[in-house]
């Protein structure tokens, strides 16, 4: 596992209340590396953006302190490690994987392809819950 | 309608089965939370409704059950005006509400009014019908068809209805069905409730949403509070849900409004796909028993309802709150055997309370 500082981890997203699902999701509790970390070539890796949901979604969210999060046009809401809440907060304002990187080393004290990995994995897990 | 007395509004609907409560506590509870006072007079069809024993209504009557005719009704309705004075009536159920619009033009006359949908629209919105009107105001719907045998359940795979479907009543009740086994026990529960015939749907995968609207008869959505179900009883009613604004779901509600010119409160059923697009469920000529929630939210509209069927002129409605949150409970009301005795013969609670 990919350990970060204050033992936070980015895949720290759980989906609340989905018992109302015709497909019978339930509680979503996202395990570390449902991803499979990218290839990155050396001198490369810092230089692209995350695909993430649109800004308009990302917009749209309620971000709490505490790391609860409402989407006001789903009704899903989601808890956030600090980790998680850190990201999330900056994918409303930039994709732009050097700095997202530059941020979660300089909070989480993790090696950089540690951290691209998880931002990577994050932003999957993301487009994944947050549906337009 | 006296000046000096508050307005009196029956509401029906007072039965509350924990699992699958109907609207009329609901509404009477927006009305009590109004900003002025109404004498809110409770109509029920069982003596154990718990409506008519709730301190949210202030008189508690049986009527006569629908089958009973219009007739039986209109008497009915008669005795306790005489002793109430009604200035309105809220039907809150759908199989009561094509008996009270065969009525409507009489009890206005009585100085009994409501805000009902006229026959023609409420058979517009019927399940039967309610493909034509999807394609009408341009929103998906399942596809669905008439089922009149039990046979149907083993031939389905064959003729193109692979299983998981749903099986729904002609007027009530749903269920998912997944084996032919599970399908014809289905049928035969809900065809013993309902008749026939039934109809199967296609299984819409999603997330459920509803909107409680409420139509002014010209065209237009007075007010809307759309809501996410977020915790089910068995019969799959809400126990829990959310305020959520999405656009896209008020335009379907507002598309229908105006298709029917609907006059007064209905819901709006709909599931919602990976895509984000919504697919007509069904149309409820009523307001939902979760109608607590548009006062939660700040946009009470069965107290707005109140004001129209009043002839007050409705100031515009706020919008609602997103993201407020109800989560239902059932409590116990203490009924002394006097009150009990006097609804079970009498058909009527004990004096005003």
């Amino acid at each position: 596992m990919r350990v970060l500082k204050r033992r936070q981890r980015v895949l720290g997203l759980v989906k609340l209340g989905e018992g109302e699902s015709t497909d019978n999701n339930k509680y979503v509790a996202l395990e570390d590396g449902l991803m499979s970390p990218p290839e990155v070539a050396e001198g490369k890796q810092h230089s692209r953006d995350v695909d993430l949901p649109s800004a308009a979604l990302l917009d749209r969210l309620a971000i709490s302190e505490s790391g609860f999060v409402f989407d006001p046009v789903t009704g899903n809401s989601y808890t956030l490690n600090l980790s998680g809440l850190t990201l999330l907060r900056r994918f409303q304002r930039t994709a732009d994987l050097e700095e997202l990187v530059a941020l979660i080393v300089a909070e989480f004290d993790v090696p950089p392809r540690d951290a691209e990995r998880d931002i990577i994995e994050f932003a999957a897990t993301l487009r994944q819950h947050l549906k337009p | 309608m006296s000046t000096d007395q508050p307005p009196v509004i029956a509401v029906t609907g007072m039965n509350a089965r924990a699992d699958n409560p109907g609207p009329g506590l609901a509404v009477a509870r927006c009305l009590r939370d109004a900003g002025r006072a109404y004498r809110i007079v409770g109509l029920g069809y069982d003596a154990l409704d718990p409506g008519l024993y709730s301190s949210r209504c202030d008189a508690g009557y049986l009527l006569p059950y629908p089958s009973a005719g219009p007739d039986a009704l209109r008497e009915r309705l008669l005795a306790i005006h005489a002793e109430e004075s009604l200035d309105a009536i809220v039907p809150c159920l759908d199989a009561e509400l094509p008996v009270f619009a065969a009525l409507a033009d009489e009890l206005r006359e009585r100085g009994i009014r409501m805000l009902l949908p006229t026959l023609e629209q409420l058979m517009a919105r019927d399940k039967s019908r309610l493909a034509e009107l999807a394609r009408r105001v341009g929103v998906r719907y399942p596809e669905t068809r008439s089922v009149t045998d039990a046979g149907f359940f083993y031939r389905a795979p064959a003729e193109g209805w692979a299983y998981p479907f749903v099986v729904k009543g002609p007027f009530y009740d749903a269920q998912i069905v997944r084996t032919a086994e599970e399908g014809t026990t289905a049928f035969r529960r809900i065809a013993a409730v309902w008749g026939l015939p039934l109809l199967v749907q296609r299984l819409v995968s999603g997330e459920e949403f509803n909107l409680a609207g409420l139509g002014n008869g010209q065209g237009g959505l007075a007010g809307a509070v759309m809501m996410k179900k977020k915790a089910l009883t068995e019969k799959g009613k809400a126990w829990a849900g959310i305020t959520i604004h999405d656009d896209r779901l008020l335009e379907v509600g507002r598309a229908i409004c105006g298709a029917l010119c609907w006059r007064g409160p209905l819901e709006v059923e709909a599931v919602r796909d990976s895509d984000g697009g919504y697919h007509l469920i069904e149309i409820n000529p009523r307001f939902p028993a979760w109608i607590y929630l548009s006062s939660g939210a700040g946009c009470n509209l069965p107290q707005a309802l109140a004001g129209l069927v009043l002839g007050e002129t409705l100031e515009p409605l706020p919008p609602p709150r997103v993201g407020v949150l109800f989560v239902r409970s059932a409590e116990e009301i203490i009924v002394p055997l006097e009150a009990f005795e006097a609804v079970a013969v009498g058909g009527a609670t004990p004096g005003n309370r």
